[in-house]
């Protein structure tokens, strides 16, 4: 009998469909799956706003909530936390040399 | 300010921001690595070998001439000071990427980091180039 030792079977093993649905993205595409949806939600956030600061902060905060629920997601979390840092501070320096 | 200057001033802020998360030991940070381990402890014993590492590893042109390698190494030392205000992100990216499972994988996200990084220096050293020369080289 073959064991199922991949992520994507495991999840649908255990009934989990919202799992086996995210996994079959992040089988394939890794942590960028999370950078997409991001982009969908931050996208139309900066397009209504056209605001970096107020995107750098909303980056800032999602990033440290996902640190801390889903340590294991961390990479993309820091690349928003760093992203956030640097809206906030490219937001300062712009709205002074307008 | 003109949209090619917001972009340097974006992409200098990026960088150094990126250094400044790696020197905070911002949570998360843990969790990446540059490099896998890969192997067991006697094949380390093979590849670390001392006899045989000093055995391949002649003394060059550099040993003869040594102010060729202190000249060598103030500028590695200068680049390694320097580094992170020029290609901090693409580097920070390139060890985010060490989580990475698949050999493959690993291999292309780190030439997709290289070419970031090309992108990067160039950007800078343009920049660079018209507050040296004067001349501008964007609309």
């Amino acid at each position: 009998m073959a064991i199922l030792l991949d992520a994507l079977w495991q999840y649908l093993a255990e009934g989990d469909f919202l799992g086996f649905v995210i996994a079959c993205y992040t089988s394939r595409i890794g942590q960028g799956f999370y950078g997409i949806v991001m982009l969908m939600i931050f996208g139309v956030l900066y397009n209504r706003t056209k605001s970096v600061a107020l995107c750098g902060i909303v980056w800032l905060l999602t990033g440290s909530l996902m640190i801390a629920a889903m340590p294991l997601i961390s990479p993309i979390a820091v690349i928003l936390v760093t992203f956030g840092l640097a809206g906030i501070i490219y937001d300062l320096l712009e709205a002074r040399y307008r | 300010m003109k949209l090619g200057f917001k972009i340097v001033i974006y992409i200098l802020i990026l960088n150094v921001v990126s250094g400044l998360v790696y020197s905070l030991s911002v949570p998360g940070t843990q969790y990446s690595y540059s490099m896998t381990g890969t192997g067991n402890a006697a094949e380390y014993e093979q590849r670390l070998n001392a006899t045989e590492f000093m055995e391949k590893q002649q003394p060059g042109i550099i040993a003869e001439l040594p102010f060729l390698g202190n000249i060598y190494g103030t500028i590695m030392m200068l680049w390694n000071a320097l580094k992170f205000v020029i290609v901090g992100f693409p580097l920070m990216l390139s060890q985010l990427g060490g989580f990475i499972p698949d050999e493959a994988g690993r291999t292309s996200y780190g030439y997709i980091c290289g070419v970031i990084g090309a992108v990067f220096s160039l950007i800078i050293f343009g920049w660079l180039f018209q507050i040296i020369t004067g001349r501008q080289t964007e609309d």
